[in-house]
Order: C-alpha cells, then structure tokens, then sequence
C-alpha cells in the first residue's frame, strides 16, 4: 500500500517539508517512522548514520530526521533548524515520571533561535496505555499556552502502533504551514 | 545534563518501564489492556521493534551456551522478572558470552538478529557489554578519528537510532581515547564523542541521496567546523581539560576530515557475508511484519501498481472500492480476504444467519446510476494524475472532491436518493451480500438471471455467483453507513407508481442507500437499492450498520487534540475579548483533521476491537460529543457578539462555526446509527 505517501503528497501539495522529530528515547519515534515508512515510494540508497525517513511522492519531499541523542550533541543539529518545517516531538504519554525531562528537553529545542517560527506538533504517544495522559494534560503540564506565544502548536493523542492520530497530526501540521517554501 | 557511561546505566531503569510496554504487545492480552484484545498488526509491530527481543535473544542464547552449572544465583533469579540488567552482570561467564556474540556480530554470523539490526542491538543500553567487547574487538584504532569511523561503518551494517549511534560512539571514543591518550583530545572523550558524532552527520548531509538538490546548499567545511567547534566548546570537558588550548589543531585535523569525508563517504557494510543472507531477511521480514513485508515483496509492488484500477479477467470484472487492492485481487483469485474484524466465538453461527444483522443475501435492485461502472476509470485517474494545485486549501481538500468530468447533476445524484424520486430511474437486480464487513454485489448476466430469480440462493457459493456474474464488486463498509429512505422521505400514495402500490394488497418496496466517505481511492459514492419491502430494508441497514460500526474506529483523536489555533473561539477570546484587539488575532480556517482510517488500504491495518469494547466505545464518544455539540451550540451567539465588529472576521469565524458544527453533526449521525445498530445486535445475542 502506498497510501500514506499518496495521501502526503495530497496534505503537502508540492510543498518540501522538513520535519525534525525529537523526543525522549523509548518515546515511540522509531515505530513512528517504521509506520510512515512503509509507504515510501522512492526509495533512496541508504547513507551511513541516522535514520532519514524520506517520503517522495511526484514534487513532494517529506523528510523526517530521527535526531535523538544526549545533550552534548544537540548542538550539532543546530545547523539544520533554519531549514525545518515543523518540529515534532514524541512524548510517552504513560511514562509520567519522565514528563519533567520531556519538558526539559521540549524547551531547550524550541528555545533555540532557529525554532522561532516552526510549527510544532506534539505526539502524546502511547495513548493505548491505560494511564496515558491525555492531550489535554500533556498540554497543561507542557505549559504551551503560556510560553508559546508566537508559534502555532498542537498536541494530538497518538498510538505509533495502531496509527491513530499520525495522519492527524501531519494533517495539522499541513493545515498550519503557509505558501510552499521553495 | 552531563551524560556519561554511569548515566547509560542509570537508564537502565527506563529500559525496564519500556520492556513492560513491549511484553504486553508481544505477548498479546497484556495485563493493561484488560479485556481489550490485540489486533494482529499490533501483535507484529513492536515498539522499537527489536530492541526487546534483542535481550531476549541475548538471554536464550546466555542460557544456551550455560554449560556451567556455575551461573551466579543473582542472575537467574533476575532473570525471572525478565528486568536483569545483563550489563551489570560480571560473571566471567557473560563477558565470554558477550565476546562471543561481540565476534559473532563482527565476522557477521550472528543469526539471532538482521545483519541490519546489528548496529541497533549493540547500541541498546542493554548490551553494553557486548558493545565494549566489539570495540575492543576493533581495537587498535586508528590514531584518526575519521578513520576510526570508517573501520567502524565497514565492519558493521551502520543505519540506527540516533540514540543508539550515541551510545555506540560514545563507546568508541572512550576507547579512542584509551588508544591514543596523548594528542591534543587528552582524556577528553567526550570531546571525541561530539567530533565522531558530526562527522557521521556530515556523512548524511554530503551524501545522503534525498538531499541532492539544486537549491540545497550542503554543508560547506567552514559551517562544519563552526557546529563542531561550538558543540565542543558548549562541553564542559573542553574547558575542564583545556583542550580548546590546541583549538588551531583540532581546526586543522576537521579540515581534513571534510576533505576526505567530502571525497569519500562512509561505506555501507552489505551483506557480503551471503552465507546468513537469506536466513536474515526472512527474520527481519518476520520481525517487521506487515512493514517489512510490504517493503520487500514484490507482490505489493504490483498491488500498488494495480491499486484501485480495475482488474479485468476472462469472465468477469471486479471493481475496487475495497481498500486493499490486494484483498479484492484475493476475492477474486478465490483466495480469502484479510478480516476486516476481530472474530469473536459468537460470530460463528451468525455470520451465515440470512436476515440477521451479521449477515444479509438477496436478489434486490440497484440503481443503474449507482452501478460502479465508470468508478473504476475515475479511481484510475485519482491515482495516475492527482490534481496538485498551487493553493494550500485546495491542495488538502481538493483531492476529495470527485474529478471535473463529473457534471454537477451526475455528482448531486450520486449523493442524494435522485434514483427513488425520479420515476424513470433504472433499476437493475443484482445479488447482494453483506457479510463480515463487506457489501458484495454480483451483477449476474442476462442468460442466467431467470433461473436465479428464485431465492433460494444464499446457501450457493460466492464462487458460483462469480461465475454467473458479469461483473462483481466488493467494499469495505469501514466508515460507511446505509439509510433507508422511508424513514427520511414520506411521499403520499400515488405520487409514484413505481414505488407505491395499493397498500391493502401489496406490500410497499423499501429503499436505502449506502454511502462510502471520500478516501484515498475516491470521492463519495453513494450506492442505492430497492427491496420488496421497507421492513427488509430496514434489515439491510441494520446489517450494514453494524457490520461498518463493528470495523470503524471511532475518530476521538482529533477531538482530543489541543492546539493554540484560532478559530475564533478559544477560551481567551470568549472571557477576555473586552479587553483584547481583536484586529490583531489571526483567525485560521477551521478543517476536520484526516483519520488514518480513511486512508488504509490494507483492511489488516485498522485496530480491531471486540464487539463489546466497540460498543463501549461508540457510548462514550456519542454522549461526550452530544455535550461538545451543545458547548458549540451554546457559544454561537457570543461570537455572533464578539466578531460582528468586522465583516470580515464575522465571516471566516461563522464560516468555521459552521464547518465543525457540521463536522460535529455529521459525525454524530453516524456513530449514532452505529450504536443501534450494535445495541440491536447484540439484543438478540447471549453473551
């Protein structure tokens, strides 16, 4: 099947977006990108290193970089915000006693300079576990609305596993992203 | 934040949390999901996939190779709770093991995990060991740290996890450094870890294929030492060590390295080793399941070539609507389809109960307009030449709407129920079966129709009816819904002959309609059919009710969803709008957020859940949005209040009032007819 590429190449017309997608380890990013990979129509040779999930679907680029990795490293992906779309970021919605660390880690991202103006989709993942925060707590304890003022964000429940809320979540990231950046 | 190798242990407790996660996917009814059991795709896809059973793995093969009676206590009675911490145990036994398996990984040969997976598994916070005993095993390094990447990236398959990469370089820096104590890195290992970790971003920036781009400027070498240079300095160690005291040299030496890096990237290890090829992939087939699989198998290659087209045969047709391609390709190979639904002991008698809300068969009109015969040509076109336009709005929502060919008449029809009202519709019999979660339709051919026009057919097989059949079809009836057109439109006796007949001596025939949402395979359509009586219509309603109710998620998601968007409503406008400028509020244009599940293909990807959990389901999203229609309805006049101040702003926020209240009600309609129709059901069910 190759619908989630089609249906990208819909969302995105024939915009190129790069999308960073960040998050805590075991947050679920890997599987996230296992279940929008299975798509990809143009597959490229593989390069050494990262996982770089590519959906190319007619003029539409869909990049999304697993940039996980310890803090003395995240400066390295500096470099690569300027260019970036949208920022997403993976949250375990059952690991509450992590939430402070993702919050941490959220905020020191997205209070890089380059992260001003890019749209930011949370995932609150594995919201098939039975104490999952809800989107609505995940956004409360996120503090968004007091300390994003400028940026447009959303927090959307998800299950990497089922899919649920991923279609959602690139749906508003399409619908919250301005002319095509060429 | 200052992580070092203690600090990759301490996660280990998170490695703990994580692997309870797992264990309740890979061993199915897992104790947080309760009565809810597990879809077959989620039974497949493992979070991380393998990262678990990885330990696993490494567990058996620890007890396997357990020749020695000698295993120290602490380890087995671990080993029980399935929460050891292999890196911490000490016995000479696991570091033999680790070796082992460290060799095996190296010379390729370890067969408990993909080749490909190698570098995940060494990465994994639980197998340090074994990643201390590999970079041993690589050991001497090269007294450069490029190079030292390269040897790494030659001996093994090296695409992971960024988090994994870390730990791996972490580790091959500790040992660089222990290799080469006296340059001008020092002891700073850390350092080395940030240098070896941009280097194998640049590797992905210079010669990653995607990023081939006229307009992309790659990383230039200046730009490159400026990341590195400020990473390191932004570490403590580089200050701590005073190893920025060299900084001309470290300049020098990434220089270098971007030349060569720039000239020559890392080489990929291939599965040279052919002796474990094929045992591999079919592993790492099995292990991603329905992703693998679709990735390799050149089958589903075809299947998305043939994807929503129509399949021509000698005898037959069959058009898709079916979301899988592939299943109606099986449904017409007289292979079995992929189950649409999570098949429960009940079903067993009731899914061949003729009139029952499991399963309906009858000869019944259809309307020729609705008879699928030009949809197949206009799925074609959807897929050969998506219309792609410039404007955002359009370029989302655009696809869904049917393409230009279709007149206007012809689209309206195709949604309303024209064919019952206008009396000199065509009508044509058809066999229709409904059945675990699909409508079939037989368009039987003329020769035989008259030896068929008893009822005594629903105990023939499908494939008979394929064989007498010009044409047939089969839908998925995720996410559609059926009507019966009585209980919407009452016309008075005698306003149409065809359809009323003298109310004493005839039974009055009955109508409804089934509509399939846009998807990704086409626009809205809308199939309608008449039957002897209004009472079987109402049977087929219920059934296909059900049956769509049963297989369809239910879309909370994006309800759930919260966001700073404006649409014109937000709790900050409603209490505080006195006090903002509005003027200065950017009002975006209110969508429904697409569902995944009205995008799959493959039926086998949409969640299964049990009748009962379903049904729970469907009563708790209808009460709760019975209350978010009512709070929309409730806050119409305040923002009638709030926005009149501009024409402009009046409109797009009335205009988005009304797109979610439409959403809303339409959703509403829909999962409500769902729950009867399951409540109907199971009435008649002893659980």
């Amino acid at each position: 099947g190759n619908s989630i590429s089609k249906v990208l190449g819909k969302l995105f017309g024939s915009k190129e977006m790069k999308i960073l997608m960040l998050g805590l380890d075991k947050a679920g990013k890997t599987t996230i990108l296992y279940k929008l990979k299975l798509n990809k129509i143009k597959t490229s040779t593989p390069t050494v290193g990262f996982n770089v999930e590519t959906v190319t679907y007619k003029n539409v680029k869909f990049n999304m970089w697993d940039v996980g990795g310890q803090q003395r490293l995240r400066p390295l992906w500096r470099h690569y915000f300027p260019a970036t779309t949208a920022l997403i970021f993976v949250i375990d919605s059952s690991a509450r006693n992590r939430m402070e660390e993702a919050k941490e880690e959220l905020y020191s991202i997205i209070g890089e300079k380059e992260m001003e103006n890019v749209v930011l989709l949370v995932w609150a993942n594995k919201q098939d576990l039975k104490d999952a925060m809800k989107p609505q707590e995940v956004s409360d304890f996120l503090e968004l609305e007091k300390n994003l003022k400028n940026q447009p964000w959303c927090v959307i429940g998800s299950n990497a596993l089922s899919g649920q809320g991923l279609v959602e979540g690139l749906s508003w990231i399409s619908n919250n992203t301005n002319v095509p950046k060429k | 934040m200052c992580a070092s190798l203690n600090e990759v242990k301490k996660n280990d407790t998170y490695g703990v949390s994580q692997k309870g996660y797992n264990d309740n996917f890979s061993e199915s009814e897992g104790v947080l999901h309760g009565s809810k059991s597990m879809p077959t795709s989620m039974k497949n896809m493992l979070q991380s996939p393998t990262m678990v059973n990885m330990c696993d793995i490494l567990q058996n093969k620890e007890a396997a190779n357990d020749e020695k009676p000698v295993i120290p206590t602490t380890d087995t009675a671990t080993a029980g709770t399935g929460t050891e911490d292999i890196s911490s145990t000490q016995s000479e036994e696991t570091d033999q093991n680790s070796h082992l398996i460290a060799s095996e990984i190296l010379e390729g040969t370890f067969k408990d995990v993909s080749y490909k997976e190698y570098a995940n598994f060494l990465g994994n916070d639980n197998n340090n060991q074994v990643l201390t005993e590999f970079v041993k095993l690589l050991s001497p390094l090269p007294s450069s740290l490029l190079e030292t990447l390269f040897n790494l990236s030659k001996s093994i398959y090296f695409i992971a996890e960024a988090q994994n990469i870390d730990r791996i370089l972490e580790c091959l820096s500790i040992e660089w450094i222990a290799c080469h104590p006296n340059t001008h890195w020092k002891s700073g290992y850390k350092s080395c870890h940030i240098v070896l970790f941009s280097l194998l971003i640049l590797n992905s920036d210079l010669h990653n294929n995607f990023q081939v781009d006229h307009k992309k400027i790659k990383f230039s070498m200046v730009a490159f030492i400026n990341n590195t240079l400020r990473a390191l300095r932004e570490e403590n160690e580089y200050e701590e060590l005073k190893i920025y005291s060299r900084e001309h040299l470290i300049i020098e030496e990434l220089s270098e390295y971007y030349k060569t890096l720039n000239e020559t990237p890392l080489p990929l290890c291939t599965e040279s080793r052919t002796s474990i090829n094929i045992s591999d992939n079919q592993s790492s087939l099995k292990r991603f399941s329905t992703l693998g699989s679709r990735e390799f198998s050149t089958s589903n290659l075809r299947s998305v070539n043939s994807n929503s087209t129509t399949l021509y045969s000698r005898d037959g047709q069959v058009s898709v609507r079916e979301m899988s391609a592939k299943s109606n390709k099986n449904f017409h190979n007289n292979h079995p389809m992929d189950a649409l639904y999570l098949k429960e002991s009940f079903d067993d008698g009731l899914i061949t109960e003729n009139g029952s809300s499991w399963f309906m068969d009858d000869l019944i009109l259809i309307s020729k307009k609705s008879l699928p015969r030009k949809y197949s040509k206009r799925d074609k076109d959807q897929v050969a030449a998506p219309k792609m336009t410039s404007k955002r709005n359009k370029s989302f929502f655009g696809w869904l709407k049917p393409s230009k060919t279709t007149t206007l008449i012809e689209h309206t029809s195709r949604r309303t129920s024209l064919s019952y009202l206008n009396k000199d519709s065509e009508w044509e019999r058809v066999k229709i079966q409904v059945k675990e979660g699909r409508i079939f339709i037989f368009k039987i051919k003329p020769d035989v129709k008259d030896i068929i026009q008893s009822s005594e057919t629903d105990s023939a097989t499908i494939d008979y009816f394929k064989d007498i059949s010009s044409s047939y079809f089969a839908y998925s009836l995720l996410e559609a819904e059926a009507h019966v057109v009585q209980d919407n439109i009452i016309i008075g006796s005698g306003a149409m002959k065809s359809n009323v007949c003298n109310k004493n001596t005839k039974r009055k025939s009955g109508n409804f309609t089934v509509s399939f949402p846009e998807n990704i395979n086409g626009p809205k359509l809308v199939l309608e059919f008449q039957t002897r009586s209004v009472e079987e219509a109402h049977k087929f309603m219920d059934c296909i009710n059900f049956w769509a109710g049963r297989i369809s998620p239910v879309p909370l998601t994006q309800f759930e969803a919260v966001s700073n968007a404006e649409y014109g409503w937000s709790d900050k406008i409603l209490t505080e709008h006195a006090s903002l400028n509005l003027k200065n509020i950017v009002v975006s244009e209110w969508k429904p957020l697409l569902g995944l599940e009205l995008l799959y293909e493959d039926a086998k990807d949409v969640e299964m859940v049990e009748l009962k959990e379903r049904l729970k389901e469907l009563m708790n999203f209808t009460r709760q949005l019975g209350i978010w229609i009512d709070k929309h309805n409730e806050i119409k006049d305040k923002l009638v209040e709030i926005w009149s101040f501009d024409d402009n702003y009046f409109e797009a926020v009335m205009n988005n009032w009304n797109s979610r209240y439409l959403y809303m009600n339409n959703q509403y309609k829909k999962r409500l007819s769902y729950l009867k129709a399951l409540q109907k059901a199971m009435g008649s069910v002893q659980f």
